[in-house]
């Protein structure tokens, strides 16, 4: 395509105007990563997480679930324990990890995505990780 | 021939483009570490394994396809090539990449040469979208069509050195490698010989996201309308088989530089405002 003096001029200038604006761009991606981003990441799952069915489950008659709706709504007692939940004995809850990290240990093989879309480690802490090669 | 009577075009190329392969080989230090530093929480800007027992950055084709399986965003990978293919475009895959250099050095041995269209090259983006991006985010990373299980560097450069491995210590060769990965070898291996550069002109999908920076680059090539006599002796040099007078910015260019040997072929920057016909003077004092 043949430009004029003026349009010529003016192309070079949108395209450094371009190229500024790209390396500027990919240099706040990469201070992003770098510095900031970060992900959840669940330890070693030992038991395959269950699928989430897609279907909610049928509603059972009161007699088959064991309490009636007015018990569950009951104010309790003052002589019945506290209710309490035990996080002690639960899954260890997952840590933020650097993207930096996740990169490291994406060329180990080192996570992998839940079926609830969620990111575990594929290795325990004393472990070796799968491998340096997973083709 | 015509070619032959176009004064401006040199036969051999300058020296600077002499040295390229020289470059390659000095870069290959740098993204094969002697000094085995695994910096794989920061990604290279050029195609290399990082299963290879010297790679010093992580392959950033391997983290997209990765991040995508994970459905994480990769913003150091991203940003780092983003950074690279602004600043120089396809110079990384010309200058700067080890799996380039590789099938630069087996381009040398004097067999006839195969030539597909150019538009074959359009095949590097479907590579990037299915096999990079779509088949690991909705299928995962143990999908067999998962990209690195079909790379030939892979294979070159992780598979064979742990089957040579595992060889050495009494376990079987052959097992080291899918059958697939072997036959993607095999056939990689064979066309580097027969075809330039089969890798980046047809499936590389690093090449396809650096090449489309060649329009915009920092460091960019020109052509001098008022010296150009469309004789097509830049075409004839183009290993490639691009038309430079034409399609000096298209993605598939790697920036061989063969095209500078004619003056009215140039590097710049996209910063340059000077006439065209300063530089090529310049250019021509080479």
């Amino acid at each position: 395509m043949a430009y004029g003096k003026c349009g010529r001029r003016r192309l070079a200038r949108g395209r450094a105007t371009v190229t500024i604006l790209l390396l500027l761009a990919g240099a706040a991606g990469l201070i992003y990563g770098l510095a900031f981003h970060a992900v959840p990441v669940l330890p070693k799952q030992d038991t395959p997480e269950k699928e989430v069915p897609e279907t909610p489950p049928e509603i059972l008659p009161e007699d088959e679930v064991g309490f009636t709706a007015d018990e569950l709504f009951e104010t309790p007692s003052e002589d019945a324990p506290p209710l309490v939940i035990d996080l002690t004995d639960g899954p260890e809850p997952g840590v933020e990890m650097s993207e930096r990290e996740v990169l490291h240990e994406v060329t180990i093989g080192g996570l992998e995505r839940l079926p609830s879309g969620r990111l575990a480690k594929t290795y325990a802490p004393g472990e070796q990780p799968p491998s340096l090669c997973p083709t | 021939m015509e070619v032959m009577a176009n004064p401006r075009f040199r036969r051999q190329p300058s020296r600077f483009v002499r040295l390229r392969h020289l470059v390659q080989a000095a870069f290959l230090l740098a993204w094969m570490g002697p000094l085995g530093l695994r910096l794989h929480s920061l990604c290279g800007t050029v195609f290399h394994c990082y299963a290879c027992p010297l790679s010093t950055f992580a392959c950033p084709v391997g983290v997209l396809a990765n991040f995508s399986a994970l459905g994480v965003s990769p913003f150091i990978a991203l940003g780092t090539l983003l950074v690279a293919g602004t600043l120089i475009g396809g110079f990384v895959c010309g200058w700067l990449c080890p799996f380039g250099l590789l099938q630069d050095l087996a381009a040398k041995v004097p067999v006839p040469k195969l030539r597909l269209p150019l538009r074959a090259g359009y095949l590097r983006y479907g590579v990037l979208v299915v096999l990079v991006l779509a088949i690991p985010y909705f299928f995962g990373e143990s999908h067999p069509l998962f990209i690195c299980r079909l790379c030939p560097a892979g294979a070159l450069e992780a598979g064979l050195p742990l089957a040579v491995q595992n060889a050495a210590q009494g376990e079987s060769f052959w097992n080291s490698m899918s059958t697939v990965k072997w036959v993607v070898l095999g056939l990689f291996l064979v066309a580097m010989f027969v075809k330039y550069r089969p890798w980046c002109t047809l499936f590389c999908p690093l090449g396809a996201i650096l090449g489309l920076f060649n329009r915009v680059a920092v460091v960019r090539l020109k052509v001098d309308d008022r010296m150009c006599t469309s004789c097509g002796a830049c075409k004839s040099a183009c290993k490639i088989g691009l038309a430079p007078e034409k399609q000096l910015d298209d993605p598939l260019c790697i920036r061989c530089m063969q095209c500078t040997r004619c003056d009215a072929v140039h590097l710049t920057t996209v910063f340059d405002r000077k006439k065209p016909g300063n530089l090529a003077a310049r250019a021509g004092t080479d």
